[in-house]
C-alpha cells in the first residue's frame, strides 16, 4: 500500500516535470479562470456591504408642532427605539434646530439675521434597521396630531430597492455565467494537458496497469494544479488593488464607502481562498478523472 | 486453456473482423496465426485481452470468459497473458528500465525487487546494456525485445505477439522468433500472428489461417502456404 502510494506520487511529479510547460500553461489557465470567479465574488462582497451600509443609512425626519412639549416627543423617541425596525431615534430640540441651521449656513449671515429657535421645529431623525420600513413608520406617525410633517425619501429609497433586487438578479446571472465559462475552461484546458498522455495511459491499461494507478497520477496533478491556481488567484486578488493604487491612485467612491476600492477584508480573503482551493482542487480532480477515462477504456 | 466458441466480432462501422471461429489452445502451444492483412488476426488476440468484446459467442481463458469479466479482473487477465504488438508501444518517456519497471510497480511490487527483477529480465532478451536509453534511441529489434521483456515481467501464462516482426528486417525478425521460442521452451503458450512466410516455414508449428474473419485451415504441423 506504501509503495503504491509512493510510486503513484512518483507517477505524478514525473507528469509533471516531463510536461512542465503543458502544465504552467493549464495552471495559468485555471488561475485567470479562478481569478475571474474570486474577483467577481469579491466585487459582489464589497458591493453588497456598501448597499448594506447605504440601506442602513437613510432616515425619516418628523417635525413636530410647536404644541409638542418636550417629554412627548422623548416619549415618541423611547416608544420608536423600543421597536425592532428602529435602529435609533435622535431627538433634536429647537434649540441644537438652530445650531445646525447656524452652522450650515455660516457663511450666509444673512440667512441667519432674523431665525431664532422659536420658528425652528423640534425634530426625531429615526434611522431604521431596513429601508422597507421607513414608509410604514411614516404612515402610522403621519396619524398624530402633534406631527407637523415628515420627510423621507420614499423614491430614492424605492429606486434603492429595486436597484438592490436587480444586482442580486445580475450578481446570479454573472457569477453563474463566470462558473460557467470556468467550469468549461478548467475541463477543457486539463484534458489537453492530459490528452498528450492518451497514448501511455493506453498502453498502460494494455499491459496490466490498474485503471487506479493510472489514472490517480493525473488525478493528483489536477488537484496541484487547482491548489496553486487558486493561490495564485488569491494572490492576484490581494496584489492588483495595491498595484492599480500605485499607478492611478485612490479611486474610493466617497458616496458609496468602500465601493470604489478593490480591497477585501484578511478575512475575506481568506475564506474566499479556502472556497477557490476548493473549488479548484473539485474541479482539477474532475476534469482529470473525465480526461483518464477516455483513454482508460481500452 | 485458451477457447473461443461461435466467436463473431463487429465493429461500430459495420465491418466484420471474425466471424463464427471455434477454436482451442492448449497450454504450452506455440502456434502461428496466418492470413492476408485485415484478415481478422489482431481482432483475434484483442479479443483475448479484452481489448475487444466479442459480438456473439465467448471467448475463455481457463475458467474465465473473457468478454464477461469485471474491469479489476481485466487488468489481472492482462498481465496473465502477456502481449507484443507490432509497433511496440512502449512507453516514449520513458526509459527502457522504467518501461519494464511501471508493470511492476503497477502490481506494487517493492522497490528492491523492481531493483532485482528489471536487469534479470533485461539480459534474459540481451539488453541490460541499454536499460537508460529511451525507445527512440533503440533500433527496432531492440525495442521489441524491451516489449517482449515488458510482458514476460509478470510471467505469464501465454504471450501474444501481434506481427512482431513485421517492422524488422529478416535477420532481427527471425532473432525475435528465436526469443520466442525460447520462452515458449520454458512453458509460456505463444500465439503469433504474422504473415512473415520464412518465420512460419522454419518453424513448422501448429499453423491456424484465417481469411475474411473465418478459419479456413488448422494444421498442427503447418506451413505458411
Amino acid at each position: 500500500m506504501i509503495e503504491t502510494v509512493r510510486l503513484i506520487i512518483k507517477n505524478t511529479f514525473q507528469h509533471l516535470a516531463r510536461n512542465f510547460w503543458h502544465s504552467v500553461a493549464a495552471i495559468l489557465v485555471m488561475t485567470l479562470a479562478l481569478y475571474s470567479v474570486v474577483y467577481f465574488t469579491a466585487s459582489a462582497y464589497r458591493y453588497n456591504e456598501a448597499l448594506r451600509e447605504l440601506r442602513s443609512k437613510p432616515q425619516l425626519t418628523v417635525f413636530f408642532k410647536d404644541e409638542a412639549t418636550e417629554e412627548e416627543i422623548l416619549n415618541w423617541k423611547k416608544s420608536l427605539e423600543a421597536r425592532n425596525e428602529v435602529k435609533e431615534a435622535n431627538y433634536i430640540s429647537k434649540e441644537e434646530a438652530l445650531v445646525l441651521y447656524q452652522q450650515e449656513n455660516q457663511e450666509r449671515p444673512e440667512l441667519l439675521e432674523f431665525v431664532t429657535a422659536d420658528i425652528l421645529p423640534a425634530s426625531l431623525e429615526i434611522s431604521t434597521t431596513e429601508v422597507e420600513y421607513q414608509e410604514s413608520i411614516a404612515r402610522e406617525l403621519a396619524n398624530s396630531p402633534r406631527i407637523e410633517s415628515i420627510i423621507f425619501h420614499s423614491d430614492v429609497v424605492q429606486k434603492l430597492l429595486r436597484l438592490s433586487n436587480a444586482m442580486k438578479v445580475e450578481g446570479f446571472v454573472w457569477a453563474g455565467s463566470l462558473l460557467t465559462v470556468a467550469i468549461i475552461t478548467i475541463l477543457v484546458v486539463v484534458g489537453i494537458s492530459i490528452s498528450s498522455y492518451g497514448e501511455e495511459i493506453e498502453i498502460m491499461k494494455l499491459v496490466g496497469a490498474g485503471s487506479w494507478y493510472v489514472r490517480f497520477p493525473f488525478v493528483i496533478q489536477g488537484i496541484i494544479y487547482g491548489v496553486v491556481a487558486a493561490a495564485l488567484a488569491i494572490g492576484m486578488l490581494y496584489a492588483m488593488p495595491y498595484l492599480k493604487t500605485a499607478i492611478v491612485g485612490e479611486t474610493d467612491l466617497l458616496f458609496l464607502p468602500g465601493l470604489g476600492t478593490d480591497i477585501v477584508s484578511s478575512w475575506v480573503l481568506l475564506r474566499l481562498w479556502g472556497a477557490a482551493t476548493i473549488f479548484g482542487i473539485v474541479l482539477g480532480a474532475l476534469a482529470s478523472w473525465l480526461a483518464t477515462w477516455r483513454y482508460l477504456r481500452v | 486453456m485458451i477457447k473461443y466458441e461461435g466467436v463473431t466480432k463487429v465493429f461500430p462501422d459495420g465491418t466484420v473482423a471474425v466471424r463464427d471461429i471455434d477454436l482451442t489452445f492448449k497450454e504450452g502451444e506455440f502456434a502461428f496465426v496466418v492470413g492476408p492483412s485485415g484478415a481478422g488476426k489482431s481482432t483475434l488476440l484483442n479479443l483475448l485481452i479484452r481489448r475487444y468484446t466479442p459480438t456473439k459467442g465467448d471467448v475463455w481463458y481457463t475458467d474465465y470468459n473473457v468478454g464477461r469479466i469485471s474491469a479489476g479482473r481485466v487488468s489481472r487477465l492482462r498481465r496473465e497473458i502477456g502481449m507484443v504488438f507490432q509497433d511496440f508501444k512502449l512507453l516514449p518517456r520513458f526509459t527502457v528500465k522504467e518501461n519494464i519497471a511501471f508493470g511492476l510497480e503497477a502490481v506494487g511490487r517493492g522497490r528492491q525487487e523492481v531493483r532485482e527483477l528489471v536487469p534479470f529480465i533485461l539480459k534474459l532478451v540481451g539488453l541490460e546494456d541499454k536499460m537508460n536509453r529511451y525507445p527512440r534511441q533503440l533500433s527496432s529489434g531492440e525495442a521489441q525485445r524491451v516489449s517482449i521483456a515488458r510482458a514476460m515481467v509478470h510471467e505469464p501464462k501465454v504471450l501474444l505477439a501481434d506481427e512482431p516482426t513485421g517492422n524488422l528486417d529478416s535477420r532481427t525478425g527471425w532473432e525475435i522468433v528465436q526469443l520466442l521460442q525460447q520462452i515458449n521452451n520454458w512453458g509460456t503458450t505463444v500465439i503469433m500472428a504474422t504473415h512473415d512466410r520464412d518465420v512460419v516455414d522454419s518453424l513448422r508449428n501448429r499453423v491456424v489461417r484465417i481469411e475474411e474473419g473465418m478459419i479456413v485451415e488448422d494444421e498442427k504441423v503447418g506451413s505458411y502456404d
